[in-house]
Protein backbone atom coordinates (compact mmCIF):
# COMPACT_ATOMS: atom_id res chain seq x y z
CA UNK A 1 0.00 0.00 0.00
CA UNK A 2 1.38 3.16 -0.86
CA UNK A 3 2.18 6.42 1.51
CA UNK A 4 -0.67 7.82 0.16
CA UNK A 5 -3.20 5.22 1.07
CA UNK A 6 -2.13 4.57 4.40
CA UNK A 7 -2.88 8.12 5.09
CA UNK A 8 -5.64 7.87 3.32
CA UNK A 9 -7.02 4.64 4.91
CA UNK A 10 -6.57 6.69 8.46
CA UNK A 11 -8.44 9.57 6.71
CA UNK A 12 -11.43 8.05 5.64
CA UNK A 13 -12.06 6.42 9.14
CA UNK A 14 -11.60 9.70 11.06
CA UNK A 15 -13.90 11.28 7.94
CA UNK A 16 -16.75 8.20 8.49
CA UNK A 17 -16.55 9.59 12.15
CA UNK A 18 -16.46 13.21 11.87
CA UNK A 19 -19.23 13.04 9.70
CA UNK A 20 -21.42 11.38 11.70
CA UNK A 21 -20.53 13.38 15.03
CA UNK A 22 -19.91 16.41 12.83
CA UNK A 23 -22.82 19.79 13.58
CA UNK A 24 -22.84 19.99 9.89
CA UNK A 25 -26.33 17.90 8.56
CA UNK A 26 -26.27 14.56 8.55
CA UNK A 27 -25.43 13.85 4.42
CA UNK A 28 -26.21 9.98 3.48
CA UNK A 29 -24.87 11.05 -0.50
CA UNK A 30 -21.86 11.71 1.19
CA UNK A 31 -21.86 8.36 3.07
CA UNK A 32 -22.33 6.96 -0.19
CA UNK A 33 -19.56 8.40 -1.79
CA UNK A 34 -17.49 7.58 0.89
CA UNK A 35 -18.43 3.89 0.44
CA UNK A 36 -17.65 3.73 -3.20
CA UNK A 37 -14.10 5.47 -2.50
CA UNK A 38 -13.64 2.50 -0.17
CA UNK A 39 -14.57 0.10 -2.64
CA UNK A 40 -12.42 1.52 -5.21
CA UNK A 41 -15.22 2.44 -7.29
CA UNK A 42 -13.81 5.24 -8.20
CA UNK A 43 -15.92 6.49 -10.94
CA UNK A 44 -18.98 6.09 -9.08
CA UNK A 45 -17.56 7.74 -6.08
CA UNK A 46 -16.73 10.91 -8.65
CA UNK A 47 -20.29 10.70 -9.74
CA UNK A 48 -21.73 11.07 -6.05
CA UNK A 49 -19.91 14.55 -5.75
CA UNK A 50 -22.01 16.61 -7.74
CA UNK A 51 -24.75 15.35 -5.74
CA UNK A 52 -23.37 15.57 -2.34
CA UNK A 53 -22.79 19.04 -3.13
CA UNK A 54 -26.66 19.73 -4.64
CA UNK A 55 -28.06 17.20 -1.60
CA UNK A 56 -25.82 18.75 0.73
CA UNK A 57 -24.94 22.51 0.07
CA UNK A 58 -23.26 23.13 3.18
CA UNK A 59 -20.00 20.10 1.93
CA UNK A 60 -19.32 23.25 -0.21
CA UNK A 61 -17.28 24.89 2.77
CA UNK A 62 -16.05 21.37 3.71
CA UNK A 63 -12.36 20.78 3.98
CA UNK A 64 -12.50 17.48 4.68
CA UNK A 65 -15.22 16.97 1.94
CA UNK A 66 -12.94 18.50 -1.02
CA UNK A 67 -10.33 16.60 0.43
CA UNK A 68 -12.02 13.32 0.01
CA UNK A 69 -12.95 14.72 -3.88
CA UNK A 70 -9.06 15.10 -4.36
CA UNK A 71 -8.16 11.63 -3.80
CA UNK A 72 -11.29 10.57 -5.75
CA UNK A 73 -10.26 12.14 -8.59
CA UNK A 74 -6.66 11.80 -7.98
CA UNK A 75 -7.61 7.97 -8.49
CA UNK A 76 -9.90 7.87 -11.31
CA UNK A 77 -6.77 10.07 -13.24
CA UNK A 78 -3.92 7.19 -11.83
CA UNK A 79 -6.77 3.80 -11.95
CA UNK A 80 -8.83 4.59 -14.47
CA UNK A 81 -7.49 7.09 -16.89
CA UNK A 82 -4.20 5.58 -16.49
CA UNK A 83 -2.19 8.57 -15.97
CA UNK A 84 -3.46 10.09 -19.73
CA UNK A 85 -1.12 13.09 -19.94
CA UNK A 86 -4.14 15.63 -21.50
CA UNK A 87 -6.28 14.72 -18.20
CA UNK A 88 -8.00 17.38 -16.82
CA UNK A 89 -8.98 14.76 -13.77
CA UNK A 90 -5.61 14.99 -12.23
CA UNK A 91 -6.31 19.59 -12.95
CA UNK A 92 -9.56 18.70 -10.65
CA UNK A 93 -7.60 16.42 -7.89
CA UNK A 94 -5.14 19.55 -7.56
CA UNK A 95 -8.40 22.08 -7.31
CA UNK A 96 -10.06 19.91 -4.77
CA UNK A 97 -7.12 20.01 -2.61
CA UNK A 98 -6.19 23.81 -2.92
CA UNK A 99 -10.17 23.99 -1.71
CA UNK A 100 -9.43 21.95 0.97
CA UNK A 101 -6.57 23.97 2.02
CA UNK A 102 -8.35 27.42 1.84
CA UNK A 103 -11.15 26.33 3.94
CA UNK A 104 -8.93 24.16 6.52
CA UNK A 105 -8.90 26.56 9.39
CA UNK A 106 -7.49 24.19 11.73
CA UNK A 107 -5.02 22.93 9.01
CA UNK A 108 -6.18 19.47 9.38
CA UNK A 109 -4.82 18.00 6.39
CA UNK A 110 -2.85 20.76 5.42
CA UNK A 111 0.13 18.84 5.17
CA UNK A 112 -1.02 16.24 3.38
CA UNK A 113 -3.16 18.42 0.71
CA UNK A 114 0.21 20.38 0.19
CA UNK A 115 2.12 16.72 -0.75
CA UNK A 116 -1.02 15.78 -2.97
CA UNK A 117 -0.73 18.76 -4.91
CA UNK A 118 3.05 18.44 -5.27
CA UNK A 119 2.28 15.13 -6.54
CA UNK A 120 -0.52 16.08 -8.86
CA UNK A 121 2.82 18.88 -9.98
CA UNK A 122 5.26 16.15 -10.81
CA UNK A 123 3.01 14.61 -13.51
CA UNK A 124 2.56 17.90 -15.08
CA UNK A 125 6.52 18.31 -15.02
CA UNK A 126 7.22 14.70 -16.53
CA UNK A 127 4.30 14.94 -19.03
CA UNK A 128 6.16 18.12 -20.08
CA UNK A 129 9.34 16.46 -20.16
CA UNK A 130 8.06 13.74 -22.05
CA UNK A 131 6.95 15.86 -24.89
CA UNK A 132 10.58 17.85 -25.30
CA UNK A 133 12.15 13.78 -24.99
CA UNK A 134 10.41 12.87 -27.45
CA UNK A 135 10.94 16.55 -29.80
CA UNK A 136 7.12 15.83 -29.97
CA UNK A 137 7.07 19.50 -31.56
CA UNK A 138 3.03 18.84 -32.46
CA UNK A 139 2.58 18.76 -28.65
CA UNK A 140 4.95 22.11 -27.76
CA UNK A 141 1.70 24.04 -26.79
CA UNK A 142 0.78 21.27 -24.66
CA UNK A 143 4.38 20.91 -22.71
CA UNK A 144 4.41 24.94 -22.01
CA UNK A 145 0.90 24.17 -20.84
CA UNK A 146 1.88 21.06 -18.12
CA UNK A 147 4.90 23.09 -17.62
CA UNK A 148 3.20 26.25 -16.20
CA UNK A 149 0.57 23.97 -14.33
CA UNK A 150 3.52 22.41 -12.80
CA UNK A 151 4.66 26.12 -12.10
CA UNK A 152 1.23 27.05 -10.73
CA UNK A 153 1.20 23.96 -8.18
CA UNK A 154 4.52 24.24 -7.01
CA UNK A 155 4.24 27.63 -5.95
CA UNK A 156 1.54 26.52 -3.81
CA UNK A 157 2.67 23.20 -2.37
CA UNK A 158 6.22 25.43 -2.09
CA UNK A 159 6.03 28.99 -1.84
CA UNK A 160 9.76 28.67 -1.87
CA UNK A 161 10.64 26.34 -4.25
CA UNK A 162 13.71 27.79 -6.09
CA UNK A 163 12.81 27.47 -9.94
CA UNK A 164 15.20 28.40 -11.54
CA UNK A 165 17.60 25.13 -12.59
CA UNK A 166 14.14 23.73 -13.88
CA UNK A 167 12.95 26.98 -16.17
CA UNK A 168 16.48 26.96 -17.20
CA UNK A 169 16.22 23.39 -18.68
CA UNK A 170 12.40 24.11 -19.85
CA UNK A 171 13.18 27.13 -21.62
CA UNK A 172 16.18 25.41 -23.30
CA UNK A 173 14.03 22.56 -24.02
CA UNK A 174 10.89 24.58 -25.95
CA UNK A 175 13.79 26.79 -27.97
CA UNK A 176 14.98 23.48 -29.08
CA UNK A 177 11.32 22.37 -29.82
CA UNK A 178 11.18 25.77 -31.99
CA UNK A 179 14.15 25.33 -33.74
CA UNK A 180 13.53 21.64 -35.30
CA UNK A 181 9.90 23.25 -36.37
CA UNK A 182 11.68 26.11 -37.90
CA UNK A 183 14.67 23.38 -39.83
CA UNK A 184 11.63 21.30 -41.12
CA UNK A 185 10.49 24.18 -43.09
CA UNK A 186 12.10 27.28 -43.04
CA UNK A 187 10.90 29.26 -45.22
CA UNK A 188 7.46 29.36 -43.76
CA UNK A 189 8.51 28.97 -40.25
CA UNK A 190 10.35 31.90 -40.14
CA UNK A 191 8.43 33.37 -37.10
CA UNK A 192 9.35 30.05 -34.64
CA UNK A 193 12.96 30.92 -35.35
CA UNK A 194 12.60 34.13 -33.09
CA UNK A 195 10.82 32.16 -30.66
CA UNK A 196 13.31 29.14 -31.06
CA UNK A 197 15.43 32.69 -29.90
CA UNK A 198 14.07 34.26 -27.33
CA UNK A 199 13.51 30.61 -25.56
CA UNK A 200 16.93 30.21 -25.47
CA UNK A 201 17.89 33.51 -24.63
CA UNK A 202 15.31 33.25 -21.11
CA UNK A 203 17.49 30.34 -20.17
CA UNK A 204 20.57 32.41 -20.40
CA UNK A 205 19.01 35.01 -18.61
CA UNK A 206 18.92 32.97 -15.71
CA UNK A 207 22.00 31.28 -16.20
CA UNK A 208 24.34 32.39 -18.67
CA UNK A 209 27.15 29.47 -18.74
CA UNK A 210 24.69 26.94 -19.69
CA UNK A 211 26.87 25.27 -22.19
CA UNK A 212 23.80 23.97 -24.53
CA UNK A 213 22.09 27.41 -24.73
CA UNK A 214 25.60 28.96 -25.98
CA UNK A 215 26.59 26.37 -27.91
CA UNK A 216 23.28 26.04 -30.07
CA UNK A 217 22.51 29.74 -29.90
CA UNK A 218 26.37 30.00 -31.34
CA UNK A 219 26.39 27.28 -34.55
CA UNK A 220 22.76 29.06 -35.20
CA UNK A 221 23.43 32.02 -35.59
CA UNK A 222 25.99 30.90 -38.00
CA UNK A 223 24.00 28.25 -39.78
CA UNK A 224 21.43 31.31 -40.19
CA UNK A 225 23.75 34.16 -41.76
CA UNK A 226 24.72 31.15 -44.54
CA UNK A 227 21.54 30.12 -44.97
CA UNK A 228 21.04 33.78 -45.96
CA UNK A 229 23.65 33.32 -48.82
CA UNK A 230 22.92 30.19 -49.85
CA UNK A 231 19.16 29.48 -49.30
CA UNK A 232 17.31 33.04 -49.26
CA UNK A 233 19.39 35.22 -51.78
CA UNK A 234 17.88 34.61 -55.22
CA UNK A 235 20.78 34.50 -57.54
CA UNK A 236 18.64 37.26 -59.99
CA UNK A 237 18.55 39.28 -57.11
CA UNK A 238 19.47 43.03 -57.75
CA UNK A 239 22.92 44.79 -56.77
CA UNK A 240 20.61 46.36 -53.46
CA UNK A 241 19.82 43.23 -52.34
CA UNK A 242 22.60 41.15 -52.59
CA UNK A 243 24.20 43.71 -50.03
CA UNK A 244 21.40 43.94 -48.33
CA UNK A 245 21.22 40.19 -47.59
CA UNK A 246 24.83 39.86 -47.50
CA UNK A 247 24.66 42.92 -44.41
CA UNK A 248 22.49 40.57 -42.51
CA UNK A 249 23.94 37.51 -43.18
CA UNK A 250 27.45 39.58 -41.53
CA UNK A 251 25.14 40.45 -38.83
CA UNK A 252 24.03 36.88 -37.92
CA UNK A 253 28.00 35.71 -38.01
CA UNK A 254 28.97 38.56 -35.60
CA UNK A 255 26.06 37.42 -33.27
CA UNK A 256 26.97 34.01 -33.56
CA UNK A 257 30.45 34.28 -32.18
CA UNK A 258 30.57 35.32 -28.48
CA UNK A 259 28.28 31.94 -27.70
CA UNK A 260 30.82 30.00 -29.18
CA UNK A 261 33.88 31.61 -27.48
CA UNK A 262 32.09 31.09 -24.11
CA UNK A 263 31.41 27.62 -25.06
CA UNK A 264 34.97 27.13 -26.37
CA UNK A 265 35.90 28.84 -22.66
CA UNK A 266 34.37 25.65 -21.07
CA UNK A 267 35.18 22.98 -23.24
CA UNK A 268 38.66 23.84 -25.45
CA UNK A 269 39.01 20.45 -26.37
CA UNK A 270 35.51 20.05 -28.01
CA UNK A 271 36.64 19.87 -31.58
CA UNK A 272 33.30 21.04 -33.36
CA UNK A 273 32.97 24.20 -31.14
CA UNK A 274 36.84 25.47 -32.63
CA UNK A 275 35.29 24.23 -36.20
CA UNK A 276 32.46 26.65 -35.47
CA UNK A 277 34.67 29.16 -34.56
CA UNK A 278 36.98 28.39 -37.48
CA UNK A 279 34.19 29.09 -39.52
CA UNK A 280 32.43 32.00 -38.28
CA UNK A 281 35.87 33.55 -38.85
CA UNK A 282 36.23 32.38 -42.39
CA UNK A 283 32.76 33.89 -42.72
CA UNK A 284 33.88 36.91 -41.54
CA UNK A 285 36.64 37.04 -44.04
CA UNK A 286 38.95 37.02 -40.65
CA UNK A 287 41.38 34.47 -42.19
CA UNK A 288 44.82 35.15 -39.33
CA UNK A 289 41.82 34.09 -37.10
CA UNK A 290 40.09 31.54 -39.17
CA UNK A 291 43.60 29.34 -39.58
CA UNK A 292 44.52 30.22 -35.96
CA UNK A 293 41.88 28.03 -34.94
CA UNK A 294 41.91 25.53 -38.02
CA UNK A 295 45.51 24.74 -36.21
CA UNK A 296 44.18 24.26 -32.97
CA UNK A 297 41.34 21.58 -34.23
CA UNK A 298 44.31 19.82 -36.22
CA UNK A 299 46.19 20.02 -33.31
CA UNK A 300 43.31 18.32 -31.63
CA UNK A 301 42.09 16.38 -33.75
CA UNK A 302 46.09 14.83 -33.86
CA UNK A 303 46.25 14.55 -30.21
CA UNK A 304 42.22 12.69 -30.12
CA UNK A 305 44.26 10.14 -32.96
CA UNK A 306 47.12 8.95 -30.88
CA UNK B 1 7.22 10.41 -3.21
CA UNK B 2 7.16 8.32 -5.65
CA UNK B 3 7.66 10.01 -8.70
CA UNK B 4 10.99 11.62 -10.16
CA UNK B 5 11.79 14.71 -12.08
CA UNK B 6 12.90 13.53 -15.94
CA UNK B 7 14.60 16.35 -17.14
CA UNK B 8 18.28 14.85 -16.52
CA UNK B 9 18.19 12.69 -19.59
CA UNK B 10 16.78 15.68 -21.72
CA UNK B 11 20.21 17.49 -22.35
CA UNK B 12 21.82 14.30 -23.48
CA UNK B 13 19.58 13.92 -26.20
CA UNK B 14 19.83 17.66 -27.38
CA UNK B 15 23.43 17.68 -27.49
CA UNK B 16 23.34 13.94 -29.37
CA UNK B 17 20.91 15.77 -32.23
CA UNK B 18 22.93 18.80 -32.26
CA UNK B 19 26.18 17.35 -32.38
CA UNK B 20 24.81 15.57 -35.53
CA UNK B 21 23.66 18.36 -37.53
CA UNK B 22 27.21 20.65 -37.21
CA UNK B 23 29.46 18.22 -39.11
CA UNK B 24 32.36 20.09 -40.96
CA UNK B 25 31.04 24.14 -40.36
CA UNK B 26 33.98 25.49 -42.94
CA UNK B 27 32.07 23.67 -46.08
CA UNK B 28 28.62 25.84 -45.84
CA UNK B 29 31.05 28.99 -45.07
CA UNK B 30 32.79 28.31 -48.39
CA UNK B 31 30.13 27.69 -50.18
CA UNK B 32 28.38 30.77 -49.07
CA UNK B 33 31.73 32.94 -49.62
CA UNK B 34 32.01 31.45 -53.30
CA UNK B 35 28.04 32.18 -53.76
CA UNK B 36 28.95 36.08 -52.58
CA UNK B 37 31.75 36.55 -55.33
CA UNK B 38 29.90 34.54 -57.59
CA UNK B 39 26.48 37.12 -57.13
CA UNK B 40 28.75 39.56 -58.04
CA UNK B 41 30.54 38.32 -61.12
CA UNK B 42 27.07 38.03 -62.20
CA UNK B 43 26.19 41.56 -61.02
CA UNK B 44 29.15 42.69 -62.88
CA UNK B 45 28.09 40.74 -65.92
CA UNK B 46 25.13 42.17 -65.99
CA UNK B 47 25.45 45.86 -65.28
CA UNK B 48 28.85 46.68 -67.56
CA UNK B 49 27.88 47.12 -70.95
CA UNK B 50 30.41 45.97 -74.04
CA UNK B 51 30.56 47.07 -77.09
CA UNK B 52 28.51 45.84 -79.24
CA UNK B 53 30.55 44.28 -81.41
CA UNK B 54 30.79 41.68 -78.26
CA UNK B 55 27.32 41.59 -77.34
CA UNK B 56 26.98 37.97 -79.37
CA UNK B 57 27.70 34.27 -78.64
CA UNK B 58 27.59 33.28 -75.40
CA UNK B 59 29.22 35.43 -72.59
CA UNK B 60 32.46 33.82 -71.42
CA UNK B 61 33.42 33.99 -67.80
CA UNK B 62 36.96 33.04 -66.98
CA UNK B 63 38.11 32.37 -63.46
CA UNK B 64 41.71 31.92 -62.64
CA UNK B 65 43.16 30.53 -59.59
CA UNK B 66 40.00 29.50 -58.01
CA UNK B 67 38.38 26.16 -58.53
CA UNK B 68 36.01 26.54 -55.82
CA UNK B 69 34.29 29.60 -57.31
CA UNK B 70 34.53 28.04 -60.76
CA UNK B 71 32.81 24.97 -59.46
CA UNK B 72 29.98 27.15 -57.67
CA UNK B 73 29.59 29.34 -60.59
CA UNK B 74 29.18 26.62 -62.88
CA UNK B 75 26.24 25.20 -61.13
CA UNK B 76 24.87 28.01 -59.34
CA UNK B 77 24.91 30.00 -62.56
CA UNK B 78 24.10 27.69 -65.39
CA UNK B 79 21.77 28.63 -67.81
CA UNK B 80 22.12 31.98 -66.78
CA UNK B 81 21.62 34.84 -68.99
CA UNK B 82 22.67 38.39 -69.61
CA UNK B 83 21.11 40.05 -72.29
CA UNK B 84 20.56 38.06 -74.70
CA UNK B 85 23.81 35.55 -74.27
CA UNK B 86 23.86 32.57 -72.23
CA UNK B 87 27.03 32.56 -69.76
CA UNK B 88 29.29 30.21 -69.64
CA UNK B 89 32.46 29.48 -67.62
CA UNK B 90 35.62 28.33 -68.06
CA UNK B 91 38.51 28.14 -65.68
CA UNK B 92 42.72 28.20 -66.25
CA UNK B 93 45.15 27.05 -64.22
CA UNK B 94 47.68 28.96 -66.20
CA UNK B 95 47.64 32.16 -67.94
CA UNK B 96 48.55 30.41 -71.12
CA UNK B 97 45.28 28.67 -70.97
CA UNK B 98 43.43 32.06 -70.70
CA UNK B 99 41.05 32.25 -73.69
CA UNK B 100 38.97 34.81 -75.58
CA UNK B 101 36.65 35.70 -72.41
CA UNK B 102 34.25 38.57 -71.61
CA UNK B 103 35.51 38.50 -68.24
CA UNK B 104 38.32 37.34 -66.37
CA UNK B 105 38.26 36.95 -62.75
CA UNK B 106 41.32 36.61 -60.69
CA UNK B 107 41.94 35.46 -57.34
CA UNK B 108 43.73 37.10 -54.65
CA UNK B 109 46.22 34.04 -54.72
CA UNK B 110 47.02 34.81 -58.24
CA UNK B 111 47.51 38.69 -57.77
CA UNK B 112 51.27 38.69 -58.50
CA UNK B 113 50.68 37.63 -62.27
CA UNK B 114 47.89 40.36 -62.88
CA UNK B 115 50.95 41.79 -65.32
CA UNK B 116 51.44 38.93 -67.13
CA UNK B 117 47.61 38.14 -67.41
CA UNK B 118 46.91 41.79 -68.36
CA UNK B 119 49.15 41.18 -71.61
CA UNK B 120 47.15 37.63 -72.73
CA UNK B 121 44.28 39.82 -72.34
CA UNK B 122 42.48 41.29 -75.63
CA UNK B 123 40.15 44.26 -75.46
CA UNK B 124 37.25 42.48 -75.07
CA UNK B 125 37.56 41.19 -71.12
CA UNK B 126 36.87 42.96 -68.19
CA UNK B 127 39.34 41.94 -65.46
CA UNK B 128 38.06 41.76 -62.32
CA UNK B 129 40.64 40.77 -59.31
CA UNK B 130 40.07 40.16 -55.98
CA UNK B 131 42.47 42.13 -53.15
CA UNK B 132 43.28 41.00 -50.17
CA UNK B 133 43.61 44.57 -48.93
CA UNK B 134 42.83 47.78 -50.49
CA UNK B 135 46.60 49.03 -50.60
CA UNK B 136 47.45 46.36 -52.82
CA UNK B 137 44.94 47.72 -55.75
CA UNK B 138 45.48 46.56 -59.20
CA UNK B 139 45.05 48.13 -62.19
CA UNK B 140 42.13 46.00 -63.00
CA UNK B 141 38.79 47.19 -64.40
CA UNK B 142 37.08 46.42 -61.07
CA UNK B 143 38.85 44.85 -57.98
CA UNK B 144 36.84 42.49 -55.18
CA UNK B 145 37.94 43.17 -51.57
CA UNK B 146 36.51 42.35 -48.33
CA UNK B 147 35.70 45.44 -45.98
CA UNK B 148 34.80 44.75 -42.68
CA UNK B 149 33.41 41.42 -43.33
CA UNK B 150 31.65 42.48 -46.10
CA UNK B 151 32.68 41.74 -49.50
CA UNK B 152 32.84 45.25 -51.70
CA UNK B 153 34.34 46.11 -54.79
CA UNK B 154 36.16 48.90 -56.37
CA UNK B 155 35.48 50.20 -59.63
CA UNK B 156 38.64 51.73 -61.49
CA UNK B 157 36.59 53.59 -64.28
CA UNK B 158 39.15 55.12 -66.44
CA UNK B 159 40.70 51.78 -67.17
CA UNK B 160 37.63 50.15 -68.21
CA UNK B 161 36.51 53.30 -70.42
CA UNK B 162 39.59 52.85 -72.25
CA UNK B 163 38.19 49.75 -73.49
CA UNK B 164 34.79 51.18 -74.26
CA UNK B 165 32.88 49.44 -71.17
CA UNK B 166 30.19 51.60 -70.19
CA UNK B 167 29.69 50.75 -66.30
CA UNK B 168 25.65 50.57 -65.47
CA UNK B 169 24.52 53.39 -63.05
CA UNK B 170 23.71 51.01 -60.40
CA UNK B 171 27.08 49.46 -60.14
CA UNK B 172 28.63 52.88 -59.78
CA UNK B 173 26.52 54.01 -57.15
CA UNK B 174 27.26 51.20 -54.64
CA UNK B 175 30.36 50.66 -55.49
CA UNK B 176 32.82 50.70 -52.06
CA UNK B 177 35.39 53.52 -53.86
CA UNK B 178 35.80 54.07 -57.52
CA UNK B 179 39.04 54.97 -58.99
Amino acid sequence: MSFFKKILSTVLIFGVFSNIFSQSTYCPEKMLLLQKYKSKEYENARGYIDTVLSQCPDQIQDAYFWHVCGFINLDVFKYVENKEAGSPTKAKAADCFIKSINLDIEKKYFDLNNKLIDYVSTFYYNDAVKILQKFDTKNQENALSYYNSFKKLKEISNPDYDFREKEVDFNFGIGMLYKMRYEKDKTNNKSLLDSCINYLNKSLEIDSDQYSANYNLGIMYHNLGVDIIMEELDIDADLEMVILMQEQAVNYFSKSLPFLKKVYQMKPQETSIVQGIAAVYYSLNDMEKHVEYMNILKELESNSGE
Amino acid sequence: MTRRFKIPLLFGLFLLITSLTIVSQTDPAKASRMKMQGMYLYQFAKNVYWPSEYNTGDFLIGIYGSKDLFNVLNNTFKDKVTGSQKIVFDFYESTSEIADCHLLFVSKEETSVITKVKKVLDQKTLLVTELTDISNSTSSMINLLYVNSRLKYQLNKSEAEKNNFKIGQTLTKLAYSTI
